[in-house]
């Protein structure tokens, strides 16, 4: 993040320079996109509070390590497409499910579809992108997750 | 305001209010969802000012014509090499990069290249795939970017391909990007 900003601070130092009457459109293009998108952000994190609530991390673990693998992999792409996870859980929790045994191919599908497959953020990509985008979008990035998962599972073991 | 986001910040302000009260008489299932809401504020909203200035500068200084170059329907594979490098070095996943990826569509890049850089950039971005690799192994971090990479850009091109004609996606044409 630090970084970012870092970068986000060069950007704008090069750009004031060049152009501060530029410069100074950025920052309210900018700052009009941030807005405009804004509420529907909270509402969102608001939403994926509820769900971490009701469905904490823990959970994930106590239901990952039940079933075989197969059925785990399916189970662990539901789970991984609904809930909206933040680095800072996600991969300690992957960590947590690799130490307890849980096979590569559910390690994969479940850190996949929590990157790529978002049911609770599909609001904001319809918003940017309209419905049948979104539809489709989420809808092959699922079957991709999936296909990697398989892929995943026949290289490194733990699917059978 | 639009009614709508009167309506969104009213739904946010009341469980703001819910969760503060909970907070003073000790109500625990209030106090952990404003925890929860802390958190997810602080992961999404920390990264998303510095993310949308910096749209802003790419939507000031950069012509429609240069992305149409590089990224537009011309573009071949090199469109899709840059759409996957900016999805290496992106931060803070779909939220970040919903944006990011309008902004390229606005300005003239072309379906398939916005959906390598969407998906790329939501499970290839450098910065995460040190954290993974460091939780699952290199080996399967590795891996997992040699298996999706050319799974994301197979399938952005199918999309284009078979539904990119009648995909709808709203057209935003912002008012700086003409210049005054």
């Amino acid at each position: 993040m630090t970084a970012l900003y870092i970068t986000c601070a060069v950007l704008y130092i090069a750009s004031l320079i060049a152009s501060p009457k530029k410069t100074w459109m950025a920052i309210k293009s900018g700052t009009k996109m941030l807005m405009k998108i804004l509420p529907q952000f909270l509402v969102i994190i608001l939403v994926m509070t509820f769900v971490l609530y009701v469905f904490p991390p823990e959970n994930i673990v106590t239901l990952l390590s039940k079933s075989g693998n197969w059925v785990n992999v399916l189970v662990a792409s539901i789970i991984g497409s609904i809930v909206v996870i933040p680095g800072f859980i996600a991969f300690p929790l992957a960590g947590i499910l690799k130490e307890i045994g849980v096979g590569y191919a559910v390690l994969a599908s479940f850190t996949t579809t929590l990157m790529l497959v978002g049911v609770l953020t599909f609001p904001l990509e319809k918003q940017y992108f309209g419905t049948k985008f979104a539809i489709i979008r989420n809808v092959a990035s699922y079957i991709i997750a999936i296909i990697i998962s398989i892929i995943i599972g026949l290289i490194l073991g733990g699917l059978i | 305001m639009k009614k709508k986001d009167i309506l969104l910040y009213s739904i946010t302000a009341l469980f703001l209010v819910f969760a503060l009260v909970s907070y003073f008489i000790e109500f625990d299932p209030g106090k952990q969802l404003l925890g929860n809401f802390w958190e997810y504020v602080k992961f999404v909203l920390s990264v998303m000012p510095a993310v949308f200035l910096i749209i802003g500068l790419f939507n000031v200084w950069v012509k429609r014509e240069t992305v149409i170059k590089h990224m537009g329907h011309k573009s071949g594979i090199k469109g899709y090499m840059l759409a996957i490098l900016l999805a290496f070095a992106s931060i803070g996943g779909l939220f970040a990069a919903l944006p990011i990826s309008k902004q390229l569509h606005d300005k003239g890049s072309k379906l398939s290249v916005v959906l390598v850089y969407l998906g790329a950039s939501c499970i290839c971005r450098i910065p995460m795939a040190l954290w993974e690799a460091s939780m699952l192994g290199i080996e399967f971090t590795v891996i997992r970017f040699a298996v999706s990479l050319p799974l994301i850009v197979l399938s952005s091109i199918f999309i284009e391909k078979v539904f990119g004609k009648n995909l709808d996606i709203p057209i935003v044409v912002h008012e700086t990007v003409k210049g005054k």
